[in-house]
């Protein structure tokens, strides 16, 4: 059930290691919220560019936009009102690119890519005691734990429809919780039987 | 305290991070009198903090997080990967794992005389007092509006994050007494 926003392909955007695009995307981020038109046409061809080397569709970057539609509207609507529509559609427009250049590096990196750099990041953690291997631990057990609880859920809420209970919000969140935090002391006592111990 | 609860107090970090992302899932729900519709998510935030702690409660909310910008569509309405963090109201849900910690960190010093309305209020003060304060100025400094205008736009989510809280003290509280093991 867990489907990453990754597009499979073999574009040099591809096969750029995740560190290098995230560190570009971080300029390029900075360089457009911070800047005026020159910035947002120029960073817009960049990432125009990006997107037709990803192989990316116009149809997937209007899917990309939708969650930002609502909101985007009212900000220019206000904006409008408030200061000028120039300025308005500079904001709406910064906004939409920032939102294309993030997804476009999401949509040509693999998870286990992007976790690699994640621990990179984290790795000075090291020195405050913390460890960044934990943290990944932390997340695929997260990934591991998804499907079950969806699963609980879905039976919880089944046992309350044929009671009748489907209307009462409470009924169906307490027994997914409860349910919840025993399939995760389950899995403790298991780590625990293996001899697996935290640190 | 042992290392089997230290086990048990990790392993639940990224079970409700996994409550958060499955409550992504569920449709809004759309809300009488007001033209918004609202997210079960945030009522796993509050949950996080009341039913893990502060420590715990942040953890999971920032396993939640990593798995976003790992690229995972977890956020409601199935929004996920870099460009979830790049929109106008990302600073609401930055701000769950730091919600997550002072609901979490009142809820611990209310546990040994906890009850629903007293769970309800850590939630509000932590879930939406602390989101709405990192939600705001970050919409207001991405759409360069005022702070006023960005908590005036805001305030239509308020009435569902109330009623989102007191749900919260009560499933907590219920979960509680269920399941004894559970200490935040």
């Amino acid at each position: 059930m867990m489907r990453a926003v990754y597009r499979p392909g073999d574009s040099a955007l591809h096969r750029m290691p995740a560190g290098t695009k995230l560190l570009s995307l971080a300029v390029l981020a900075i360089w457009i919220s911070t800047g005026g038109w020159p910035a947002a046409v120029l960073g817009g061809a960049i990432v125009g560019f990006g997107w037709v080397l990803a192989r990316l569709s116009v149809g997937d970057a209007v899917a990309a936009l939708r969650g930002l539609v609502l909101l985007a509207a009212i900000i220019f609507i206000a904006q409008a009102f408030l200061t000028s529509p120039t300025f308005a559609a500079l904001i709406v427009t910064k906004l939409a690119i920032l939102v294309l250049a993030a997804t476009v590096v999401s949509m040509t990196t693999k998870v286990a890519d992007m976790l690699g750099v994640l621990e990179r990041v984290l790795a000075p953690l090291k020195l405050i005691g913390a460890s960044p291997e934990q943290a990944s631990f932390l997340i695929v057990l997260a990934i591991r734990f998804m499907p079950a609880i969806a699963r609980i859920a879905g039976e919880v809420r089944e046992a309350q429809r044929a009671r009748g209970l489907e209307r009462q919000p409470f009924a169906a969140a307490v027994p997914i919780m409860i349910r919840t935090l025993r399939e995760a002391d389950a899995v403790s006592e298991a780590l625990a039987a293996r001899g697996w111990s935290p640190r | 305290m042992t290392g089997a609860d230290d086990l048990k107090r990790l392993v639940r970090v990224p079970a409700f991070a996994g409550v958060v992302a499955v409550l992504g899932l569920l449709p809004p729900i759309p809300v009488p009198l007001i033209p918004v519709q609202i997210s079960a998510q945030t009522l796993g935030v509050m949950l996080a903090g009341l039913l893990l702690g502060a420590r715990g409660g942040a953890m999971a909310l920032f396993v939640f997080l990593a798995l976003v910008a790992l690229g995972f569509p977890l956020l409601a309405g199935g929004r996920g990967g870099l460009g979830a963090f790049a929109g106008p109201g990302a600073g609401f849900f930055i701000a769950w794992p730091l919600a997550a910690c002072v609901t979490g960190f009142l809820a611990h010093r209310i546990w040994a005389r906890y009850t629903a309305w007293r769970g309800a209020i850590c939630a509000i003060v932590g879930g939406i007092g602390a989101m709405y304060l990192v939600g705001i100025p970050w919409m207001a400094a991405v759409a360069h509006l005022s702070l006023s205008q960005a908590a005036l736009g805001s305030a239509a989510f308020l009435p569902g994050d109330i009623a989102k809280a007191i749900l919260a003290g009560v499933v907590a509280g219920l979960v509680r007494r269920g399941y004894p093991a559970i200490q935040p």
